[in-house]
């Protein structure tokens, strides 16, 4: 394999690779016998490969982003920005208006921090309880396959586009004294939810949850499964690698979920004060003390309204910080999130 | 170890009906793998007979496709057969005739997967800790020394700290094997060990392989594309094509 010289020749090398035997062989017997065409392709044999789906089109797709940005067109300036002083003017009314000098006492006025706590409980017990039931409904509806499940996916988050004082009618109907479930609770265990504080709860958990499940759901869709898979060869049941393979990995979109159900708890008012009724120190919550206020003093309303823009802007801080990074995605790119709501192909195929 | 155990690897099977039954093979040692597989997927259909003796390292060559990544799967019991049998040391893992399936969690089968696949949220240590803390129940801190020790003894044991975003290929191919091997399996498969790496790594860890995989007491089976790989790391190779054995 060298020159007649002795020299080694630079295409020499190539040649010697060919002859050691196994490997042209192989190689030859593809070409010419049995090729790749008549082989299935990789991801037939192995449905849960992460990588293939998503092709890598980011790098060309980053830069015409960055160049279209640099020539906005007015067309999408002007009514852009006017859509932004849409949104910031009722705020700026609030802060113009906000009766400054006498807020403190209104402030810190019984009534006031009355309902304001009871909306930082419930909201955070509604939030709880959306974690505990929510996060496994929404593995069942990413990992486990049986009948109906689209369907259910789809009713499930049906309280996100339901007017809440519908979903309080429709909690009254069935957790009601009256209500199919509800008059059961009352006979058997004395249980009485509507227009009590636990009824906030749970009016607030009907409106809350889907946000959870919603966020939850589609992290677990795009996750990589594999390591699910490198879990139990390791030795991990289906229990534990849920604890702590699958949970984990998904933990900013739980973060996420958490926090946006939160801050929807925290607002509502639709399907409390439908549910739940107008009682100071059972049920007025925030949003419900704001409606009050506003028909008999519209300073205490201003007042109750600064404290709950207060809270929201410094969730909405705490999102925007480093740890909940899920966040930041999800406010910035909803329509991605939106998908696992739809019936994607991919379920059909499954 | 491997002296006087006849290399069976079958060719040619039988295009339908096993027409084996339940007769145990013969030339496996105690400790070996014992496979007789058949997986269906459509029209491909997977069937391969492999018997890897024990401290033997065998590699399975082909192409993406020739169902390499599916018998990988199904040793790991990631994927049930439809037909046939695997026996592990005597155990038996998978037989549908008899109904026998052992899951995955309760195979002691170690796994290096093709990128690896630790944890992104554990640590180097903690990954290895995993499976002595899934599979053999040890406490966290004995765990933890535990794969401390074992990345010690892979040249990386001031690694422990870092998660895998900071780890060069060829230290996580070192950490995946650390956790694979932690847990005592009597088998260990990687899947293309090597094609995650760029060339100059790539020849670091092939040495790296080559020394530790004689090591181990338990049989070896690799799948790979790359026959060079094949050749170097494996006491023998067998090829794969369109889900049969082509050559062994």
């Amino acid at each position: 394999m060298t020159s007649p010289g002795g020299t080694p020749l630079p295409w020499t090398a190539p040649a010697q690779r060919a002859v050691t035997g196994s490997r042209l062989s192989f190689r030859s017997r593809n070409r010419s016998g049995r090729g790749p065409a008549d082989a299935p392709d990789g991801h037939d044999t192995l449905p849960a490969r992460g990588p293939a789906r998503r092709p890598r089109i980011r790098p060309s797709g980053r830069t015409a982003r960055r160049e279209t940005r640099r020539r906005a067109p007015w067309a999408l300036w002007v009514p852009g920005v006017i859509a932004a002083l849409f949104l910031l003017l009722p705020l700026v009314g609030l802060l113009v208006r906000a009766p400054w000098s006498g807020l403190p006492d209104l402030i810190t006025e019984h009534d006031v921090r009355e309902a304001l706590f009871l909306s930082l409980e419930t909201a955070t017990a509604a939030t709880a309880l959306s974690l505990v039931f929510g996060i496994p409904l929404a593995w069942l509806l990413a990992r486990t396959r049986f009948p109906g499940r689209s369907l259910l996916r789809a009713l499930v988050t049906l309280p996100l586009v339901l007017p809440p004082v519908v979903g309080g009618v429709a909690l009254l109907l069935a957790l009601g004294r009256r209500g199919i479930v509800g008059q059961h609770l009352d006979a058997w265990f004395g249980i009485t939810l509507p227009f009590t504080t636990a009824g906030v709860v749970v009016a607030q958990t009907f409106v809350a949850m889907p946000f959870l499940i919603v966020s939850v759901e589609g992290a677990l869709n795009s996750a990589d499964r594999r390591f699910e898979d490198a879990a139990a060869t390791l030795g991990a049941g289906p229990w534990t690698t849920f604890r702590r393979v699958t949970v984990p990995l998904v933990a900013p979109a739980v973060a996420a979920g958490a926090a946006l159900c939160w801050a929807r708890a925290l607002g509502e008012f639709g399907a409390t004060i439908t549910f739940a009724g107008n009682f100071p120190g059972s049920t007025t919550t925030m949003p419900l003390a704001v409606y009050l206020a506003l028909e008999t003093d519209s300073d205490a309303a201003i007042a109750l309204s600064l404290v709950l823009l207060a809270v929201c802007v410094a969730v909405l801080a705490a999102l925007r910080a480093r740890w909940f990074p899920g966040v930041r995605r999800l406010l910035r790119g909803r329509a991605s999130r939106e998908t696992p709501l739809t019936v994607g192909p991919e379920e059909g195929t499954r | 170890m491997t002296a006087g155990i006849p290399r069976t690897a079958h060719t040619g099977l039988p295009e339908t009906g096993m027409g084996m039954g339940m007769e145990p093979e013969s030339g496996t040692a105690a400790g070996g793998l014992d496979a007789r597989v058949t997986v269906r997927r459509g029209q491909f259909v997977l069937a391969v007979d492999l018997h890897v003796a024990q401290g033997e390292t065998v590699a399975v060559l082909g192409r993406s496709g020739a169902g390499k990544s599916t018998l990988l799967r199904t040793l790991a019991g990631l994927l049930p057969l439809d037909e046939g049998r695997i026996t592990l040391a005597g155990q038996v893992l998978d037989d549908p005739a008899q109904r026998r399936f052992v899951p995955s969690e309760r195979r002691p089968v170690g796994v290096v997967f093709q990128d690896y696949l630790l944890f992104p949220h554990l640590r180097a240590r903690d990954n290895v800790a995993f499976g002595l803390r899934a599979r053999l129940g040890q406490g966290r801190r004995h765990a933890r020394d535990r794969a401390d020790s074992w990345l010690e003894r892979f040249g990386i044991g001031e690694l422990g700290d870092r998660r895998p975003g900071a780890l060069s290929g060829g230290q996580g191919q070192r950490v995946a094997l650390a956790r694979a091997l932690a847990t005592e399996p009597r088998l260990l498969l990687l899947d293309e060990p090597l094609a995650a790496l760029d060339s100059t790594t790539r020849g670091e860890v092939r040495t790296f392989l080559r020394t530790v995989l004689p090591t181990l007491s338990a049989p070896v089976l690799i799948v790979t594309h790359d026959p060079t790989d094949a050749e170097v790391l494996a006491d023998r190779t067998i090829a794969l094509e369109a889900g049969r054995v082509a050559q062994a």
